[in-house]
């Protein structure tokens, strides 16, 4: 029972959960408010977090010039995943995107002198020496922990001054992107959602939207990817599979399509049910073995998103109204 | 001089079908023109190539002069050339004033650049663009919906809505395709006279397809009439209530009679 008052442990399950947050904005934004079926998403943090990694130890550009490309990188590799919408419709485009988030994985996979392959970042220098990304981040999260022992004491663990990073930049992402999608910018990308037709016959240049709404989509997709580097210190391209994609989805869902503020608390509960379900130790639950407990947190897992599912349909945050329009 | 539309030549095939077969017509400036013929005669085939969203094999289409046989549908739009669906295209989750302002054009506020830089000019735009949504919307008479998601308007409603839409980009000419199509009657000869007055007032432009020819005789001053893919006359209602070519087209000589109110018209 000791770890469900653990700090450090929830402070991890927040912070993860921030990342996912952010991840899940962009998927807002691209899904939510521009229509597009994007099951690729886990492409954009993949390239981000690759991106930086590799200019850091490869061509020792310092991280936070580094992270800046890296985001650049993944609007770029948004920018160019609307190419196919251009011919694409919804569902073909859909697929068009798994396929594309699978290249990369791959790309990543087998292409060792660039990625360091299945190995991960740790084999980014070659076999012989251990590579290492993230010092300045290391030291740039100690100066921020240490700050925050100042304000809040003895609580303030590394975990818990990333979750305040995180969560810092979770609440940076919203301030940025609210006033945009409430924008007429962004009433053009729900003309898009509703009926691109509409939107054409009125003089909006839909694919230009697109382009824009993939792109940035894709950039706060390599923000969460440069976090998913920096907590975890080394990364694969195991870590980016399509799972990842649809953790992403799963928070959108829970959350409710095109509500941007809804996105964290989507990640939240989102992070809660999937940690909150490794605390199966008390009866009837101890007369199961290790695997089948773990067999068993997948089931409830799934039960709890179906049932909140059929619960709210809409999502928490998402209006029944806008389901059942036509 | 010239027309402001001019279509010439048109030819689109969908299969091995010939939906357009050669089609010309010219619609004349401030003009209300009316479009007939039987279904599948393609009329809203010829539509679609007018407004960009399908591309003809053969034959030319000039807007006020300039080609635009080339464009894409919104350039069409944005050169002033306007359309309506036959089956509506409401923005259904987004209210009916969003649908409205939505369609206003020079909102720098659609830019993300200017967006970020001028924002009084994006606020003082909006507020222009909502009181004139306002005002058109009272024009359709859906002035009392403006608040409510266009999704819950019944159909009639819905071709009202997209009409105002239209007006919203400012149109020099709007092709309207079945505009009375589910509106109730009385509403409907209420957008004619709105019709009307739209061209007495702001010098605009129609071109309407429609089914009911008591309708487009009574509104327009020039009608085409479209059998088999081809104008098999034009001229002003008068002239060819007698014209024994559009009598054989509606009652079958060209093409078998159909269903007036069937989706066959592509």
């Amino acid at each position: 029972m000791s770890q469900l008052l653990n700090l450090e442990f929830w402070s991890l399950v927040g912070a993860v959960s921030g990342i996912y947050a952010i991840f899940s904005i962009g998927l807002q934004l691209q899904f939510g408010f521009t229509g597009l079926l994007n099951f690729g998403h886990v492409a954009s943090m993949a390239i981000g977090a690759y991106t930086m990694a590799i200019l850091v130890v490869k061509e020792h550009v310092p991280l936070w010039g580094a992270s800046l490309i890296a985001i650049a990188a993944g609007m770029l590799f948004g920018a160019a995943l609307s190419l196919p919408t251009l011919r694409l419709r919804a569902d073909y485009f859909a697929i068009a995107t798994i396929a594309i988030s699978e290249t990369v994985r791959y790309v990543a996979l087998n292409e060792q002198a660039l990625t360091g392959g299945a190995l991960g970042t740790s084999n980014l220098a070659g076999p012989t020496q251990v590579a290492e990304y993230n010092t300045d981040w290391v030291s740039f999260q100690a100066s921020v922990q240490s700050w925050l022992h100042d304000v809040v004491g003895g609580y303030a663990g590394s975990d818990f001054a990333m979750l305040v990073i995180v969560w810092v930049v979770v609440l940076l992402c919203l301030l940025v992107l609210t006033p945009v999608v409430h924008s007429p910018w962004g009433r053009v990308l729900r003309a898009i959602r509703e009926d691109e037709d509409a939107a054409a016959a009125l003089g909006k240049r839909v694919a230009m939207y697109k382009l824009q709404s993939l792109s940035i989509g894709a950039g706060f997709g390599a923000i969460a990817g440069l976090l998913y580097a920096f907590e975890f210190q080394f990364f694969s391209p195991d870590d980016f599979d399509p799972l990842t994609t649809f953790y992403a989805w799963l928070i959108v869902l829970i959350a409710g399509a095109a509500r941007i503020w809804a996105v964290p608390l989507g990640a939240l509960i989102f992070g809660l049910i999937f940690s909150g379900t490794r605390f199966f130790n008390f009866k009837p639950f101890t007369y199961l073995d290790a695997a089948q407990l773990a067999y068993l947190r997948m089931i409830v897992i799934g039960a709890i998103l179906i049932a909140l599912m059929a619960w709210r349909p809409q999502g928490l945050f998402g209006k029944r109204e806008e389901m059942v329009l036509e | 001089m010239t027309a402001l539309l001019e279509v010439r030549d048109v030819i689109k095939h969908y299969g091995g079908i010939a939906a357009v077969n050669g089609a010309s017509l010219d619609v004349e400036e401030r003009s209300i023109t009316g479009l007939i013929g039987p279904n599948g005669a393609g009329k809203t085939t010829l539509f679609n190539i007018i407004s960009g969203f399908r591309r003809a094999e053969a034959g030319t289409v000039r807007f006020g002069g300039e080609r635009i046989d080339r464009y894409s549908a919104d350039r069409v739009a944005r050169s002033g050339l306007v359309r309506t669906f036959q089956q509506t295209k409401a923005l259904t989750r987004m209210t009916v004033l969003d649908n409205m302002m939505l369609a206003a054009p020079r909102q720098p506020g659609e830019h993300l650049t200017r967006l970020a830089v001028s924002r009084r000019r994006v606020r003082r735009r909006e507020r222009e663009v909502e009181s004139l949504a306002r005002e058109l919307l009272a024009v359709v008479r859906l002035e009392r919906h403006a608040g409510d998601y266009a999704g819950t308007l019944s159909g009639g409603q819905r071709k009202l809505l997209e009409f105002g839409r239209a007006l919203m980009t400012e149109p020099r000419m709007v092709m309207l395709d079945e505009p009375m199509a589910g509106v109730n009657p009385t509403l409907g000869m209420e957008l004619l006279d709105r019709v009307q007055e739209l061209r007495a007032s702001t010098e605009t432009t129609f071109l309407l397809i429609e089914h009911d020819l008591k309708v487009v005789m009574a509104v327009s001053d020039l009608i085409h009439v479209m059998s088999n893919g081809t104008v098999i006359a034009s001229g002003p209602p008068s002239e060819l209530r007698g014209n024994q070519d559009v009598i054989d087209a509606y009652l079958g000589k060209y093409g078998e009679p159909s269903a007036p109110s069937s989706g066959a018209s592509v």
